[in-house]
């Protein structure tokens, strides 16, 4: 009840011109999404919005191209595998950054948080040289562990969040109560935390999927994640179906966003 | 106890090894890069040189795209705050529902590609798209304008894809003023502009900083959106360091570009949050 | 120096009615004090007073002339907040000048102003501290001070103490108390806490529901509650059902009460025959020692031990249970029978009411 107007009452209400700017400026945050979405289903031979007819010839001319499904498989592939890596890796870092206090936790945060800080194009320029030195250079592993480093601190970020709500004095009841620190973990710590821990490999997920800039310096010999692929079908053909193509990741960023506002409300997320 | 601590610790090792060896070792090793001579079969050589520090800080031709990149980057900055400030505010006025509703309206573009978006923005911008087929209808312009391949609408798609990062910190700042500051000095006597300025501005500070920071670091390296939408015309410092490590292989120039780009981005922030140290301070609660 | 009218104050939230038909009269100067447990209406009040919030219907009015169409900013009401509200981004003295700076006062005369407000509530030496830096009583001050600096019509008080521990609470009550007096604004205070109300107000309006139970001196309150809420929560009180007889003498009525009839004041509306509720405060009651005048009989149930006081429940014959304190030092024991005294002229007879 408290808090019902923060402005105060009787002067003029919050003037219609906000109102419009506040819709104008979300027209522009969605714009660009709600275009693609449209052209994409167009019956017309050209990208066009407002779409001309409604047909899915589009999205059959996709998935009939080599490229752009292997693009597309490619992705899939490393995303998946980056969502597994680092929800493991980042929930056993979570833990050890939970037990660091003061200074050191604060070190230790940062430098889990580095890939995320460092601009990504300098990250991708050091590791062309240094998988290359290592002899990874072009390969798909390569491309991997570069998905992997750039993704892990969105999940380290949330499951740190979710490790923080869950009070360590539940720790101490479960060890008195004669659990190990195996069992006290998957009884009771990881139930608690799974949300952020799901949320983290949504985020990972997602991030990688769109990662582009990495992507293009690492890409194996061959190999072409669906950004990439997408990239080099909007220089040489400017046709409807790339249009599809970027609906099926507008669509897979829609599915997280839903999954985390499910999960842990979006609010608590960001 | 101890070995239950120590354990603990022990879990930390991947990650530190995954930052280690494939973030801090690379970064050392584009550095050491930097200072090897260009190579004739390799992409470069193996003895050391200061000869591409010479040659990138001693030429205007460069010195004119990174002043450009910074240029961009700082406008970009600026214009996300413009655009991103009243999205925050609107958000941070929400709850329940309606916040739910705002918080997935933006976070839908954060998690869909910078590509996809800027893909977007070629079909909203082309000479029959919907911008000019509007601005035509509404009896503004006359002739469609060429918009796409311009410096503008890189400035745009950046701004559009850094607007989450910078209204979700504001937002949070927001959030953390109680309302009954506002009421205070209203009771006071403050009119609506006086409260925005005395209060509500400063108090949202600890949410511009980064924001403003974070938006300029990532837009200083922004490679997709210029190599997209600015076409062959308009060359920023990424997509020349990209052009140089993958189109002509002189890996150590590139290396050298990129050291200058981020030498300057650090020298810019930290005067920038040195100027803003004393405002920081203050609206610190 | 202002009067006061509100009149028929109403507010609802969707289905929740905040506000039910609010009536509070100030005199010039006067300190009344809004009680009444959270969700009573009496912020929804207060708030309403100050323009932050709009009420649905009724009528405020400042010196005859209503407020309502008046925005908050230009009431020139001081208020101040639970949580003090201190702008955290300026120093002791910059929050305290706020006010100063938007009325475009000159420069040195923010300073003599700050100045003398901040030795009148004896914050001297910490202008250039920041709110967060200072102890929560001194945060206080500095709120006080911010209101009062603008020598407002009317300062409004919100929870002012809630935030204090016992001792600072005591300190900084005296405080607003004669700043308040000596400075002859007339305050509205928001509490919850009856014996903070008691103790600085010149009139108590105590809320239920979003309504005005009762509107009067704190004597009258305690003493002469309305109703059986009243009574409950200004003190420690103890009721006994009883019957009613007859009307004895202007206000008063005879009943019979636990085996004895009494001739007690009551309420002006009651009429003799309606079922009643007899008050009777512990401090108006007495174990009787040999020889005085016997009210009730009953026998010791609880008793504890409190230092400077005892503190013991008595059970009556009918039923009843007397709570009263007693002196020291003379040991109570359960299960003794004992004689009980009344002090009649401060016995109160109710209606029989909900609790």
């Amino acid at each position: 009840m408290s808090g019902a107007s923060t402005m105060f009452v009787q002067q003029r209400p919050v003037g219609l011109g906000f109102a419009l700017l506040i819709v104008l400026l979300y027209v522009f945050l969605l714009v660009p999404l709600v275009t693609i979405v449209g052209a994409s289903f167009t019956a017309g031979l050209m990208i066009e919005f407002p779409p001309r007819g409604f047909s899915l010839q589009w999205y059959r001319e996709f998935f009939g191209r080599r490229d752009l499904v292997d693009g597309l498989l490619l992705s899939l592939r490393v995303g998946a595998i980056t969502a597994i890596v680092t929800t493991i890796v980042a929930t056993m870092a979570a833990l050890c950054g939970q037990a660091l206090s003061g200074r050191k936790g604060g070190w230790f945060q940062l430098a889990m948080t580095l890939p995320l800080l460092v601009p990504e194009l300098l990250t991708a320029v050091g590791l062309l040289f240094f998988l290359f030195k290592i002899g990874l250079g072009k390969t798909v592993l390569g491309l991997q562990m570069g998905h992997i480093l750039m993704s892990f601190p969105y999940a380290y970020v949330s499951i740190t969040a979710a490790l923080r709500q869950v009070p360590s004095s539940l720790d101490e009841a479960s060890a008195s109560l004669g659990a190990t620190h195996w069992q006290t973990f998957r009884m009771v710590t990881l139930p608690l935390i799974m949300p952020g821990v799901v949320m983290g490999a949504i985020f990972a997920f997602i991030n990688s999927f769109d990662l582009y800039t990495i992507s293009l310096l690492l890409k194996p010999l061959g190999g072409n994640t669906l950004p990439l692929a997408l990239f080099d079908f909007l220089t040489y053909e400017f046709k409807p179906t790339a249009a599809a193509a970027a609906t099926i990741s507008i669509v897979l960023s829609v599915i997280g966003v839903a999954l985390v506002q499910r999960l842990v409300g979006l609010q608590r997320a960001f | 106890m101890i070995k239950a601590r120590h354990l603990r610790l022990l879990l930390g090792a991947p990650a530190v090894v995954l930052i280690f060896v494939f973030m801090i070792l690379p970064i050392t090793n584009m550095v050491e890069m930097s200072f090897r001579v260009p190579g004739t079969v390799e992409p470069f050589g193996d003895d050391y040189t200061l000869m591409h520090y010479t040659r990138v800080f001693g030429d205007s031709f460069y010195w004119g795209i990174l002043a450009r990149s910074l240029l961009t980057a700082g406008s970009v900055a600026l214009l996300c705050l413009i655009v991103s400030y009243p999205i925050a505010w609107h958000l941070s006025k929400a709850s329940g529902l309606k916040a739910a509703l705002l918080y997935a309206l933006i976070a839908s573009p954060l998690m869909t590609g910078v590509l996809v978006r800027n893909f977007g923005w070629m079909i909203v911008t082309a000479l029959n798209g919907p911008l000019n087929e509007t601005l035509i209808g509404l009896g503004i312009i006359s002739q469609p304008l060429r918009l796409l391949f311009t410096q503008g609408l890189v400035i745009v798609a950046l701004v559009h894809v850094f607007v989450p990062f910078m209204v979700l910190p504001i937002n949070n700042a927001l959030r953390n003023i109680p309302d009954n500051l506002v009421e205070a000095s209203v009771s006071m006597g403050a009119s609506r502009y006086r409260v925005f300025r005395d209060i509500i501005l400063p108090l949202s500070f600890p949410g511009i900083q980064p924001g403003l920071i974070l938006v300029y670091v990532l837009a200083v390296a922004a490679y997709v959106t210029p190599a997209l939408l600015g076409g062959q015309m308009v060359t920023y410092m990424p997509t020349m360091i990209i052009a140089e490590l993958t189109g002509t292989f002189r890996w150590p120039l590139g290396s050298a570009l990129a050291i200058m780009l981020s030498l300057s981005t650090i020298l810019v922030v930290g005067l920038f949050t040195m100027l803003t140290w004393r405002l920081m301070e203050r609206a610190r609660a | 120096m202002a009067t006061v009218d509100v009149k028929n104050l109403c507010k609802r939230y969707d289905d929740f009615v905040a506000l039910d038909g609010v009536s509070i009269a100030a005199r010039s100067g006067e300190l009344v004090t809004l009680l009444g447990p959270s969700g009573c209406g009496k912020s929804t009040t207060l708030r309403c007073l100050a323009g932050f919030l709009e009420p649905d219907g009724g009528e405020m009015a400042v010196d005859g002339q209503s407020i309502l169409a008046t925005p908050s900013n230009r009431r020139g009401f001081g208020v101040v907040f639970q949580n003090y509200a201190l702008f955290p981004h300026m120093t002791v003295a910059e929050n305290i000048g706020y006010g100063l700076r938007l009325r475009k006062c000159s420069g040195s005369e923010i300073t003599t102003r700050v100045h003398d407000v901040m030795s009148l509530v004896k914050l001297t030496g910490l202008e250039h501290r920041m709110p967060r830096e200072i102890s929560g009583g001194q945060q206080q001050r500095v709120a006080l001070a911010r209101a009062l600096v603008l020598k407002p019509k009317l300062l409004l008080l919100d929870e002012p103490l809630a935030n204090l521990d016992a001792r600072l609470r005591d300190e900084v009550r005296w405080l607003i108390r004669d700043l308040q007096q000596q400075s002859g604004i007339t305050a509205f205070y928001v509490t919850h806490d009856q014996s903070e109300a008691m103790a600085i107000s010149d009139m108590v309006a105590v809320m239920k529901k979003g309504r005005v139970a009762q509107f009067a001196t704190p004597r009258e309150i305690y003493q002469k509650p309305v109703e059986r809420y009243v009574a409950d929560f200004t003190g420690e009180a103890n009721f006994l059902s009883c019957r009613s007889l007859e009307a004895c003498g202007e206000g008063r009525m005879r009943i019979s009460v636990g085996g004895a009839e009494l001739d007690v004041d009551c309420v002006p509306s009651l009429e003799p025959g309606e079922a009643a509720e007899l008050l009777l405060r512990p401090e108006s009651l007495q174990l009787a020692t040999l020889g005085e005048d016997v009210t009730f009989r009953g026998r010791i149930v609880k008793s504890a031990f409190l230092g400077a006081s005892q503190h013991c429940e008595i059970a009556l014959a009918d039923g009843g249970v007397l709570k009263l304190t007693t002196a020291p030092n003379a040991p109570v024991r359960i299960g003794d029978e004992v004689g009980i005294v009344v002090d009649r002229s401060h016995a109160w007879l109710m209606p029989e009411g909900t609790k």
